[in-house]
């Protein structure tokens, strides 16, 4: 009982210190107080507030020998062209002749002097101070108690280039840039519809990130709205640096190895999503977007699956299919096959293992591991390394590893060809992410096997298809549509259906019924002859 | 902490027990061929070639070699009262524990198969690692030692080589172990087990083994005798056991001989039971080409080609016929599995004549019906004897 209420006074306490030191909570001794009617007033108090903040410009405009005016921004992040061209010019020109009506001076320049798209009036220090770091720019006047605030953002900010982790041979090339507002026009690009909704949300005591969930009024349900909402609202933390962030926040099983969200690059991907009945979550200063909620076959899935013609993509799928299992087994099926049941391999191959396993010093498990382990050493070194010396990695590692330790007789060969391929296989699955989770587990499933055999690798399987089977996004069974089955949607999953026969979207993840398209697309030229 | 305590108890046994089958691939001998042999004092013997991985290709130098330093396996021999002591006996001398799994054929030598291979059905049913898929060959004449000694030149590990042999000339899946066990289980019919045998090339001493037929045993699994390569081609074809044969005819009416490659072999045992009395009705067909013709017949005339068709019939039905009779006179054993046959069509009946089918099998009648289609004879262009001669062309 003490216990409890000693964590919760240290809650409180800390609660209280971070409140502190926030210059906006509601707490902060001038934060409440409305603008005063002297600029210099109002000048110091933000002086103050913005104490040792070198990049907060202060540009007083005077008229008369005193001050009329006070301009405030970040610099960097205004377009200081618009707001010499648009606020500081037209003033000047203009000041002269409206000293004598302060009262109109505030309509005037709204009105006619700033020719900006977005303005607003705040009336509080709090609203101010909000606003300026929101980097907009705003004029304080003499004589008002209120503040002009004008959006003139200009952020240094990358174009819209082709996606960096998720290519395709055909579709759209464009990806997420960091910015939300051009994320949020991609996806309004391609859904001109007024259903389409985007709801802002700022997260993050200290980074305040806007955040945008983004849904189809009509599609998406309701229920799962709401839980995505209430989720989000729920985050309390300094700061939100990525979508990764969020992500972590609000899954629902954090310990599962598998993600619960999905995260993409794409438009053309969260559009998709977006019509299936998901909902997106776009966080500033990230290009990947989260969609959720996720199956496990998503996983599957590449973006150009729906581009290319479809009996391609089906067959594409099953190798995909293929790939993915013998990335989790591949290596531990190699080790029980030949430590614990020579019998089942055939002979010509058995024998050909035997004569590649004859110099090696270590057990077929350990020598697995090894070649694992170096493999993902590998992989983790050409991830981080900057480009130049990247490819030296993969040639001294191929050459060492490779050709080297297996001549040199400290691993066999077959064991290579094993891991190289499984390696491989993991690569092959589209989501990044989830080829990572297949990685790890094949090193718990690869020391079953070399201590129990098939038997150790039925176990494993047993075990991760009972996690599978219990997990859930966001109320929707993981291996939904194929447990539950559901028919109509679980075609979709080993095959590509043809495009006019997707008439209903995922049932579960909508709620219900819900037909995409009519009856009778599919392509009917006429026939007969020429 | 709970949790972490019972997955570290978890794992604990898997690695500490001793008792896990875990062999590594270096820790065993690999027994890819197994000769059993007896002795006149009624001491067995056993062999077993084993691989050698090392030497055995994957490495580019290895493979060669007769027998000798190169060579990718030897051959172990072991005695004892009866086979499972021999092998002890044979482990003793081996530094690896010998693997069963991948003993794909056993050759028995005809000494041992006269006294009766029975041991060496139980020893290896027994058997866990004894593979269903065995070959198990009869040696005519001569021990199984010598046979897994001999080298051969095709195969990487010469027992290997008696297998593909037997496919190549009849059989369709290497599995006579396992059909002998079905026979054998069988009370009506007689178990039969491929033969091979030595022989020496006229021309240096190059010696080798090859496909002998099939030896035939009796009910307590002793050799009774053997039948011939194409005495064994034509139980197959009754038994349905290949799906190619070549047939051989001379002419009838003059000289030379016509070869008819036959495929689409077809079968069928048809037991009529009349008055107490069995006759078993053996209808055979297949379609084939005529692979050769020496004779002066020409085959392009129809009228010739339907004459040559009933000829092929008579020859193959006679010389199928002659095979029964062999069975049934010489050996007294139903080895193609006619007594199966009236089980089935008379299942009443042949509870009485189960116990004695054995005495009732050599007097059974069997009529052999032959029906043969001739495909394709194969002239690109006319027959040179009737032309006078090759002509220009």
């Amino acid at each position: 009982m003490r216990k409890r209420t000693l964590k919760s006074l240290k809650r409180r306490k800390q609660r209280e210190r971070h409140q502190e030191i926030s210059p906006s909570s509601p707490d902060f001794d001038v934060a409440n107080q409305p603008l005063s009617i002297n600029v210099q007033e109002n000048e110091q108090i933000l002086r103050s507030i913005f104490k040792d903040c070198s990049d907060i410009v202060f540009r007083p405009i005077r008229c008369d020998g005193e001050t009329k005016l006070l301009i405030v921004y970040i610099d960097g992040v205004t377009d200081t062209r618009i707001l010499d061209e648009a606020v500081i010019k037209p003033i000047l020109l203009q000041g002269a002749k409206c000293t004598g009506n302060p009262r109109s001076l505030e309509h005037v320049i709204r009105d006619e002097l700033i020719p900006v798209g977005q303005t607003k009036i705040v009336s509080t220090i709090q609203e101010l101070v909000e606003d300026i770091v929101n980097c907009t720019v705003a004029i304080l006047l003499e004589g008002e108690d209120i503040a002009l605030i004008a959006e003139m953002q200009a952020f240094a900010s990358r174009p819209v280039e082709e996606p960096a982790n998720e290519l395709s041979i055909r579709g759209p090339r464009e990806g997420f840039t960091e910015n939300l507002r051009v994320n949020t026009s991609l996806i309004r690009k391609r859904l001109r519809n007024p259903e389409l909704k985007m709801e802002s949300v700022t997260l993050g005591t200290e980074t305040k990130t806007g955040v945008v969930i983004a849904y189809i009024r009509g599609i998406a349900n309701d229920d799962l709205l709401r839980e995505i909402r209430t989720r989000i609202e729920r985050i309390e933390v300094d700061g939100i640096l990525d979508s990764g962030n969020v992500e972590e926040l609000i899954q629902d099983e954090p310990y599962s190895p598998f993600p619960q969200i999905e995260n993409t690059e794409r438009p053309d991907t969260v559009t998709a999503g977006l019509l299936q009945g998901r909902i997106a979550i776009l966080v500033d200063g990230t290009p990947f977007v989260l969609i959720a909620p996720m199956t496990f076959w998503m996983a599957l899935v590449a973006a150009d699956d729906y581009y290319e013609r479809f009996l391609y993509t089906s067959s594409i799928r099953i190798i995909r299919f293929l790939l993915f299992m013998m990335s989790l087994f591949f290596p531990s099926l190699y080790v029980a096959a030949t430590t614990f049941h020579p019998q089942m391999l055939p002979t010509n191959l058995l024998l050909t293992f035997a004569s590649a396993r004859e110099p090696s010093p270590f057990p077929a498990v350990v020598e697995a591991f090894i070649m694992e382990f170096m493999f993902e050493a590998l992989r983790e070194a050409g991830v981080r390394l900057p480009r130049a010396i990247g490819s030296t990695v993969s040639i001294v590692g191929a050459l060492v590893i490779g050709q080297a330790a297996v001549q040199a007789g400290i691993v066999s060969a077959s064991i290579v060809i094993v891991v190289a391929s499984t390696g491989i296989a993991s690569f092959a699955i589209p989501r990044y992410n989830f080829g990572v989770a297949f990685r790890l587990l094949r090193f718990p499933i690869l020391a079953l096997a070399g201590t129990l055999g098939f038997y150790g690798i039925a176990v494993g399987l047993l075990a991760l298809m009972i996690h599978l089977a219990a997990l859930r996004s966001f109320g929707v069974p993981y291996l939904a549509p194929i447990a539950p089955f559901v028919r109509g949607n679980a075609k979709n999953v080993f095959f590509r259906p043809p495009i006019w026969s997707m008439k209903k979207r995922p049932e579960l993840i909508v709620g219900g019924y819900s037909r995409r398209n009519p009856e009778g697309q599919g392509p009917k030229p006429p026939r007969g002859r020429r | 902490m709970r949790w972490i305590r019972l997955c570290v108890l978890l794992v604990i046994p898997f690695f500490v027990t001793g008792c896990w089958d875990r062999t590594e691939l270096n820790d065993l001998a690999f027994n890819m061929g197994m000769g059993m042999d007896m002795t006149d004092n009624g001491v067995y013997t056993v062999s077993a070639q084993i691989a050698v991985p090392s030497r055995l290709a994957g490495s580019p130098e290895g493979g060669g070699g007769a027998g000798g330093q190169g060579s990718g396996y030897f051959v172990v021999t072991g005695r004892g009262k009866d086979i499972r002591e021999a092998t002890q006996d044979m482990q003793e001398k081996l530094s690896r524990r010998i693997h069963e799994g991948h003993r794909r054929v056993i050759f028995i030598g005809e000494n041992m198969a006269r006294k009766g291979i029975s041991a060496v059905i139980d020893s290896n049913t027994r058997d866990a690692e004894t593979r269903l898929r065995t070959d198990i060959f009869v040696v005519k004449g001569s021990e199984a030692e010598k046979v897994l000694q001999m080298y051969y030149p095709f195969e990487r590990l010469p027992a290997q080589g008696a297998i593909k042999l037997h496919q190549v000339n009849g059989a369709t899946v290497d599995a006579s172990f396992r059909d002998f066990l079905i026979k054998a289980l069988d009370s009506s019919s007689s178990p039969t087990i491929p033969v091979i045998e030595e022989y020496q090339e006229s021309t240096g001493d190059k010696e080798g083994y090859r496909f002998a037929g099939r030896g035939i045993f009796d009910k307590n699994m002793k050799l009774i005798g053997f039948i011939d390569t194409h005495q064994a081609f034509y139980r197959a074809w009754i038994t349905g056991q290949t799906n190619r044969i070549v047939l051989t005819m001379p002419n009838p009416n003059g000289t030379g001989q016509i070869t008819l490659q036959l495929t689409h072999l077809n079968h069928k045992i048809t037991p009529i039971l009349k008055k107490g009395k069995i006759l078993i009705s053996v209808s055979l067909s297949g379609i084939g080409d005529i692979r050769e013709n020496t004779t002066n017949i020409d085959l392009t005339r129809s009228d010739n080609l339907s004459n040559v068709e009933s000829l092929f019939n008579q020859y193959s039905a006679t010389e199928a016929h002659n095979v029964v009779l062999l069975t049934q006179k010489q050996y007294r054993a139903d080895i193609f599995g006619f007594g199966q046959a009236v089980h089935r069509r008379y299942p009443y009946q042949w509870r009485t004549l189960k116990g004695s089918w054995e005495q009732e099998y050599p007097s059974v009648e069997v009529i052999v019906h032959s029906n043969l289609r001739i495909q394709r004879v194969g002239l690109t262009n006319s027959f040179v004897e009737l032309t006078g001669g090759v002509q220009e062309r």
